[in-house]
């Protein structure tokens, strides 16, 4: 069965869902429809084979780079209709090291077409979907880098970038919003040290090594008091959201990790570690003191201190009591007072910040407490899932001052992804995973705004005061959520530059604006624009656009990826038709502060047009009936459009249950499919009225025929067959025997009166025959069309041995005796008795499929001999009767 | 198009041929006589002698097979032989192993023995649809008692029973009771026989029909003279009318010099009995008591008897 990969818009603006069946949306449902725009790409389909045509296929295209008409003359047939350039294979099995696998797979049944691009895609889609031995026929999705970074692992990293679709539960928007850093700020500074307070970083990971500082007797490991690092599992993953090497095409992004193509640094990460996992139970881990290896990051350059780790408790009870030890706090006093300082307490000159920040995970108990992390100057970092809700595990309370993901393995993909030892990558949840979020945040801080006079406290009322505090319930108790962008745009208060110059356009009710994204002193560039309307124009002088009055319609166009001075459009829809509006655009940055609003303009809207409607199939002609056979399965797109970009819905009245519809997204056209078998033949006249959302409509009366259906005949005798060896094959034509009159491809059914000799495996028109042993069988073949009219063709088959020419049989025999030789000519029979009396002797013609048959019925038990004489030869053999 | 292979050979005929090639069955009417094995001459002397024997009163060991009631009129007390028969070499194979004995007791009374063993060629085992599944060597089986009582000085009564065993395939065999029954006269070198020949039980097929043995009304005459010392001269002449409606007779004409050597010629005429017609020749020595006898069966060229023959060795006194 084909299957036609569909998609259906169920708004105009966005979610696309996928759906892998033949099944159409009922008529009766209004389907909003729109264009399908730029989804696909033109002039590129890719299809999968049925592995038979799959093997002819790549046996053309090895040998004449071209499908042939004997493998398939519908296919090749659309070289020409289609403007085929090329067919290739879609998945590359490097030069046949995987074809095994791949064939297993199915994989090399993929083929990606290229044609004419002018060849619209419903036409190919409808074209290619004929051919027979084509099972899945699917367009080219035009696709796009989800993110800023070329790393393979990014996808995955809802924790920078959660658009909602990585899994079912994922919510857009529960990230730390750091693209728009990325873009427009900072990806990292190499003067910004990061250290971490963990496992062991795995220093060699080719997705770290980059990032990690370099030189002799830098990181310290606390457990074995050696220069020498153990690449732990977690102090890897936390150090691979601190800064993994970005934009590498290897591995995973990190939140600091700079640009590796552009030849960006990222911040350097200096592994402190304190923990190791044991040799002797390797479920278990060796610890070091973590005082000591915060101090060291201050004493070798380390402005952040990143700690996912803390106290472990045996009842919330010692929890609740629980504090920072002394040691401990003398250390987080020290990082936060001498990190980037000389022994004064000044500022390094090299170093980007004076006083350090110490940022620790709250815990995983789930509990309302949590020490270390509770000493007030630390930065103590919350959970959450990726649907903003706190992470099932992640300790809460007040104390702790912010919140990021860390994930949760109770969603699907829904756990942090990062770096792993030994080059590898992989999924961990928890405040740890979280924490490096807020200490990769702060060292982008710290790359961008720091130098000279720039303070940990500085950093700290960025990092905390810009996160945004309404995306989480207040019940969440996890502080507010980070927000990359919100921390870099803190504290700003000048609007962007105002609107001086754009142009605007009556559509319908809708009124499009077109100007270019302008400045922001202390943002770089407007964050978006706020379009407004009125019928009103006082309204829009000196308007709050926190609170805009009730008549004043308005929309919101984000600035995105664009730059200062790039071009950016908006429209105003839903506005009264034949109207006068006066319109003008606010900028506005990401903390709200808006600009002037532009100068005010006048447009009239105009009227209400409806959809239209037009047939896009070859075979029709408007104002004549569509002449469908009987056994046909039609397409017929229908182009069918708003041309005031309104949303509309499709209703449609088939006539018959011959006819249904449904929009097919690949194409964005809907498709009315006639199903000839599915009526009775007659004719019918299906309506289809396309509506728009302001109630105009249009109707298209498609008259249809379904022709009466003729019987398979047949035009041509089945010949006997003999086989001279089993296991022998041969192929017959059935088109050369049995005719459809409507052209139908029929349906053959095989009986074999012995199965034990012969198996014969249809395949649309041609027969597979197989020897199976000696003997005979009779084959009879029922030709049937889809409306069960049928005819039947009969047919013997005989498997001889080579080495026996003559066949008696049944021996013994019981009555009738059968002599079969093989070609047919005259032959003499003889029998005489025990003792030589002659009982037959009779000559006559016999073959292979015209054996004597001999009545011994009257013959006394015995034994027989049986002379037999044509060809010039003679063959004696003995039979018995019992 | 049918794609051929080139080493199947094919042939392809119009299926609505297949009424016309042999548009009905055929009855084999003859052949409607169980165990006709037994009528066939196991005795090297009279095989030679066209299949006469019914008066022979010089080789009597095989009496049992055919006349127990020449065993008075024998010329010895105790005659006894064995023989070897590749029956019907050209057609169907049987390689028949004979023996037989007979007493003389004072002229008065007569015990006969025989015994024969055939083993048939093997045969191909065919299913119904013409594959062949095996194979298969029947086997014949003849034992026989013959008594004789002279209860007139020229005139005597004999009778032999004979069982008789055919199996045609693995575990099935066919049996049978045949029974020869003659009054036999001598008078001078005249000789002369009466009687029925294998009488017996009927043989039920596979589908229960019953199967009359080759059951005959026999007549057998025979004279012998001697030409001096060193000659002798004997001729017999053998008649059958068999129950089936069939007729047959042998004629066999044999010369002794000196009691030592023989040369031996016959004819029989088959008819529709269950032995087709034939020439034979043949010859013996006999010195000390033991004699060697040979026979060759000339037939036509169509004849499944073609080149039968018979060779056998006995001892008598």
């Amino acid at each position: 069965m084909k299957k036609i990969l569909s998609a259906v818009f169920l708004s105009v603006t966005s979610a696309i869902l996928f759906s892998c069946s033949q099944e159409s949306l009922p008529v009766s449902e209004n389907v909003p429809v729109q264009d399908a725009g730029k989804e696909f790409v033109t002039g590129k389909m890719n299809i999968k084979l049925s592995e038979e045509l799959a093997d002819l296929v790549e046996a053309d295209l090895a040998k004449a780079g071209a499908v042939t008409k004997a493998s398939s003359a519908e296919l090749e047939s659309l070289y020409q209709s289609m403007g085929i350039v090329s067919i290739g294979k879609l998945f590359n099995d490097d030069g046949g090291n995987f074809a095994g696998r791949h064939r297993k797979a199915g994989l090399n049944r993929w083929y990606e077409i290229t044609y004419d691009p002018s060849v619209p895609l419903t036409k190919a889609s409808g074209d290619l979907s004929s051919v027979p031995g084509i099972d899945i026929v699917e367009p080219v999705r035009n696709i796009r880098l989800t993110g800023r970074f070329n790393d393979p692992g990014f996808p995955n990293q809802w924790h920078y970038y959660n658009d909602g679709k990585l899994g079912s539960k994922h919510k857009s928007g529960a990230d730390i919003n750091v693209e728009p850093v990325w873009e427009n700020y900072t990806v990292g500074s190499d003067k910004v040290i990061v250290s971490v307070v963990d496992g062991g970083i795995d220093l060699q990971h080719e997705d770290l090594a980059g990032n990690c500082v370099s030189g002799n007797r830098q990181h310290f490991n606390f457990v074995d008091n050696s220069y020498q690092i153990v690449a732990h599992d977690h102090g890897t993953h936390v150090a691979g959201t601190v800064a993994a090497v970005n934009n590498n095409g290897i591995g995973v992004s990190g939140v600091a990790g700079g640009d590796h193509a552009k030849g960006i640094s990222g911040v350097k990460l200096l592994s402190c570690q304190i923990f190791k996992t044991d040799p002797d139970d390797p479920s278990k881990d060796l610890g070091g003191s973590g005082a000591a290896a915060i101090v060291w990051g201050a004493d070798h350059g380390a402005v952040i201190s990143q700690n996912s780790w803390g106290y472990s408790y045996e009842t919330q009870e010692d929890a609740s009591k629980g504090k920072i030890d002394a040691s401990l706090k003398d250390a987080v006093d020290y990082f936060i007072q001498y990190a980037g300082c000389d022994d004064d307490g000044n500022q390094l000159p090299d170093s980007p910040m004076k006083g350090g920040v110490v940022i620790f995970a709250a815990g995983n108990d789930g509990w309302p407490y949590g020490a270390p992390a509770n000493y007030d100057p630390i930065i103590a970092v919350g959970s959450i899932a990726p649907d903003f809700t706190r992470a099932y595990y992640s300790n809460y309370g007040d104390w702790v001052d912010i919140a990021a993901p860390g994930g949760s393995a109770e969603y699907d993909k829904g756990q942090v992804y990062s770096t792993t030892p030994g080059n590898s990558y992989g999924w961990m949840q928890g405040t740890s995973m979280a924490c490096p979020h807020v200490s990769g945040v702060a060292a982008l801080l710290v790359s961008y705004f720091g130098g000279i006079g720039f303070t940990n406290e500085m950093l700290t009322d960025r990092l905390l005061g810009g996160a945004n505090s309404t995306a989480l319930a207040q019940n969440t108790k996890i502080g507010p959520l980070m927000d990359a962008l919100g921390a870099f745009t803190y504290g700003g208060t000048i609007a962007p530059d105002p609107v001086t110059s754009y142009e605007v356009e009556a559509v319908s009710n809708n009124i499009d604006m077109t100007w270019t994204v302008t400045r922001d002193e202390d943002d770089r560039k407007a964050f978006g624009y706020i379009l407004v309307a009125s019928q009103n124009r006082s309204s829009l002088e000196n308007p709050d656009f926190r609170s805009l009055p009730a008549d004043v319609t308005s929309r919101t166009v984000l600035v995105g990826d664009l730059n200062v001075g790039d071009g950016i459009s908006g429209r105003i829809s839903g506005l009264d038709f034949e109207k006068t509006y006066y319109v003008g655009i606010a900028a506005y940055d990401y903390n709200r502060n808006y600009s002037d609003l532009s100068s005010i303009k006048t447009v009239t809207t105009l009227g209400n047009n409806p959809p239209s409607i037009t047939v896009e199939y070859d075979g029709y002609v408007p104002g004549e009936v569509l002449q469908i056979k009987s056994f046909e399965v039609v397409r017929v797109p229908v182009a069918v459009s708003d041309p005031d970009g309104h949303e509309f819905s499709i209703s449609l009245d088939s006539g018959s249950e011959a006819m249904q519809g449904a929009s097919e997204p690949s194409s964005g056209k809907y498709v009315l499919t006639v199903t000839g078998n599915a009526a009775e033949p007659g004719t019918y006249t299906a309506v289809l009225t396309a509506t728009d959302s302001y109630g105009a409509f249009t109707t298209l009366e498609l008259p249809y025929t379904i022709l009466p259906n003729r019987a398979p005949v047949i035009v041509k005798d089945m010949e006997n067959m003999i086989f001279t060896s089993m296991g022998e094959r041969t192929t017959i034509d059935m088109s050369e025997y049995i005719q459809d009159p409507d052209g139908e491809q029929l349906k053959f059914d095989i009986s074999i009166s012995n199965r034990n000799v012969l198996h014969i495996n249809p395949s649309g028109n041609i027969l597979h025959v197989t020897s199976l042993g000696y003997g005979n069988c009779d084959v009879t073949i029922v030709a049937s069309d889809s409306r069960g009219e049928s005819c039947t063709l009969t047919f013997s088959v005989l498997i001889k041995d080579p080495l026996s020419s003559l066949e008696l049989y049944p021996n013994p025999v019981t009555d009738f005796l059968n002599v079969r030789t093989g070609e047919g000519m005259d032959t003499r029979i003889r029998i005489t008795g025990p003792a030589g009396q002659t009982i037959y002797d009779r000559t006559a013609l016999v073959s292979a499929f015209s054996p004597a048959k001999i009545d011994m019925s009257g013959c006394a038990p015995g034994r027989y001999s049986v002379t037999v004489t044509y060809g010039g030869n003679e063959f004696i053999r003995t039979v018995v009767k019992l | 198009m049918r794609k051929m292979k080139k080493n199947i050979i094919r042939f392809f005929i119009p299926a609505f041929c297949s009424t016309m090639l042999f548009p009905a069955a055929i009855s084999a009417a003859p052949g409607g006589e169980a165990m006709p094995f037994t009528r066939v001459v196991r005795d090297p002397v009279a095989a030679a002698m066209g299949g006469t024997g019914v008066v022979s009163t010089s080789a009597s060991a095989f009496a049992s097979f055919r006349n127990a009631a020449a065993i008075p009129y024998a010329g010895n007390t105790f005659d006894v032989a064995a023989g070897y028969m590749n029956w019907q070499p050209s057609a169907s194979p049987v390689q028949d192993i004979n023996a037989g004995a007979s007493w003389n007791i004072a002229g008065k009374f007569g015990i006969a023995l025989g015994f024969s063993y055939g083993l048939c060629e093997k045969y191909d085992i065919m299913d119904a649809s013409g594959t062949a599944i095996g194979s298969f060597s029947p086997s014949q089986v003849q034992a026989n008692l013959g008594l004789a009582w002279k209860f007139l000085p020229f005139l005597s009564l004999g009778a032999n029973v004979k069982y008789l065993e055919n199996t045609l395939v693995e575990g099935k065999s066919y049996g049978a009771v045949a029974s020869d029954i003659f009054l036999m006269t001598k008078v001078a070198g005249l000789k002369a026989a009466v009687g029925v020949s294998s009488l017996g039980s009927k043989v039920k097929s596979a589908s229960g029909a019953g199967f009359s043995l080759p059951a005959s009304a026999t007549l057998g005459l025979g004279y012998g003279i001697g030409l001096g010392k060193k000659h002798a001269a004997e001729v017999l002449v053998d008649a059958d009318y068999y129950f089936s409606g069939a007729f047959s007779a042998s004629a066999g004409a044999a010369y002794t010099y000196n009691d030592l050597v023989s040369v031996r010629a016959g004819y029989r005429y088959g008819g529709k009995s269950v032995i087709p017609s034939f020439a034979s020749v043949g010859a013996g020595v006999k010195f000390w008591g033991i004699h060697i006898d040979v026979a060759y069966i000339i037939a036509a060229g169509t004849s499944p008897l073609r080149n039968t023959f018979d060779v056998g060795l006995g001892y008598s006194f």
